[in-house]
């Protein structure tokens, strides 16, 4: 699991985050909360290593992490299979296959990553950080240049392999539907400087889950409150 | 396609004539008529020593380019890389830059000897170019991609594979184009100056000492075939790429 005490962080002088603390549980998923500009996305990369210039204390024992960007991040110049392959030192054909049907990508394989759409980019970028096999992945608002639709297929998929795999998620979102959809546990950000207001936590089983149900809506409900406080 | 071909030999065909008929008001000394042209042209061919002047020049060219992106890689790539190698070679590079080729020859004929001087001035005067395309090609690497391969450990060697070599290779190709272009302009006024006794520059001296103009034109015309060519080999090389 991942503990994260206190945690401050400056941008030159302006402060980000004031006193964040939170717990992400193993096998679980995480789901931070946030109005647009909140450091969400801040936080993502500071659980992933890539920023280290901060205040406070983080704990974790995750050695392996994947990362579904908020851009997809593929190289253009290599085919879908190559940005596949290149995430792995020795290539795990069975995993490859099981990823790439759930994601319904396996006809695109030996397609050029320019000649695809913003949609499946995204698929692709959510196979590699499966297909790595990581403890942990990261999701930086996977779903955010997608319409509605897709947002909704890609989001089932991702359920899907999380089920059959059962890695711990972690994701940051302005959306309160998606979060309630697919989140264990909700962490709600405040504005600038952001910090932890409120954590809830869902104890539906994902498959069971509908946007119709009084508990959710009552969820809803709070967590509008909460953001327009 | 077919129609911008048929617009270049229309603009030829034009060009030819306008020529022609100027050439008619003015003595061969001046501006010898596009036939006479022709037939020094022809005349050289049949010369024995014909491509060996051209191998001689090429030749240098040749040495001239490979020694400048030997020298120019390592150096462009470290200050694409580092802030403070950035700084403290730019200042050079813009000298050798904007300083006149020139000078650089006739400095060149101070230092050097006389079949080295064509492949100095080569490196002086693409060498600048190449180390600031290829910087710039390592500056423009996209940082996003370079944190993908930090979280996805991917090893030092999968990194300039996949990431630094093709972010590189659009720039290369545009600082190749240019280099291409360039030598062997530079190269034969290298030649003109020099006298290294053999190489097309120093038949189109000799063409200038005798009063030929119709030779130093003919062999003029020569350096742009060869640019030519290699600029369309180039071409080629792009096309099968993509």
């Amino acid at each position: 699991m991942i503990k994260i005490k206190n945690l401050e962080k400056f941008y030159e002088d302006l402060k980000v985050m004031n006193n964040v603390s939170l717990n992400i549980e193993k096998e679980k998923n995480t789901v931070i909360i946030g109005p647009s500009g909140c450091g969400k996305t801040t936080l993502l990369n500071i659980i992933a290593g890539l920023d280290e210039d901060y205040d406070g204390r983080l704990i974790s024992n995750f050695d392996k992490i994947g990362y579904v960007f908020q851009e997809d991040r593929l190289l253009e110049w290599r085919n879908v299979i190559k940005n596949l392959e290149i995430v792995k030192e020795e290539q795990d054909e069975k995993l490859l296959n099981h990823i790439l049907e759930i994601l319904e990508i396996k006809d695109l394989i030996n397609k050029n990553v320019t000649n695809l759409s913003g949609g499946q980019r995204q698929r692709i970028s959510i196979a590699r950080a499966f297909y790595y096999d990581p403890e942990i992945i990261l999701l930086d608002e996977p779903f955010k240049s997608l319409d509605i639709y897709l947002k909704k297929r890609i989001y089932t998929d991702i359920l899907k392999l999380k089920i059959e795999t059962n890695k711990t998620l972690v994701m940051v979102t302005h959306d309160i539907r998606e979060a309630l959809l697919l989140a264990d546990n909700i962490f709600i950000l405040s504005n600038l400087p952001s910090n932890i207001i409120k954590k809830i936590s869902i104890d539906i089983s994902y498959d069971k889950r509908s946007l119709d149900d009084e508990r959710l809506f009552e969820y809803e409900k709070e967590i509008y409150r909460l953001f327009l406080d | 396609m077919k129609k911008s071909f048929i617009n270049k030999i229309i603009a030829t065909f034009i060009f030819l004539l306008i020529w022609h008929f100027a050439s008619k008001s003015f003595s061969s000394i001046i501006l010898p008529s596009p036939f006479e042209v022709v037939i020094s042209f022809i005349n050289n061919i049949n010369d024995k020593n014909f491509f060996k002047h051209i191998g001689v020049t090429v030749y240098k060219a040749f040495w001239g380019i490979v020694i400048s992106f030997l020298l120019a890689f390592p150096i462009g790539v470290l200050m694409g890389i580092k802030k403070e190698v950035y700084d403290f070679f730019h200042p050079f590079v813009v000298f050798i830059q904007s300083m006149p080729v020139i000078a650089w020859v006739l400095l060149a004929l101070i230092w050097f000897d006389n079949n080295f001087i064509p492949v100095f001035v080569v490196i002086i005067a693409v060498i600048p170019i190449i180390i600031l395309n290829i910087a710039e090609g390592v500056k423009r690497v996209d940082h996003k991609l370079l944190e993908m391969a930090e979280i996805y450990k991917l090893s030092k060697g999968k990194v300039i594979k996949n990431i630094y070599i093709p972010s590189i290779a659009g720039y290369f190709e545009s600082s190749l184009k240019i280099v291409f272009g360039n030598t062997f302009k530079v190269v034969v006024m290298a030649e003109v100056l020099a006298h290294p006794g053999m190489g097309i520059g120093e038949k189109m001296s000799w063409a200038r000492i005798n009063i030929e103009t119709a030779d130093l034109l003919a062999w003029s015309f020569m350096v742009v075939i060869i640019t030519f060519i290699i600029m369309g080999v180039l071409k080629l090389f792009q096309k099968e790429k993509n």
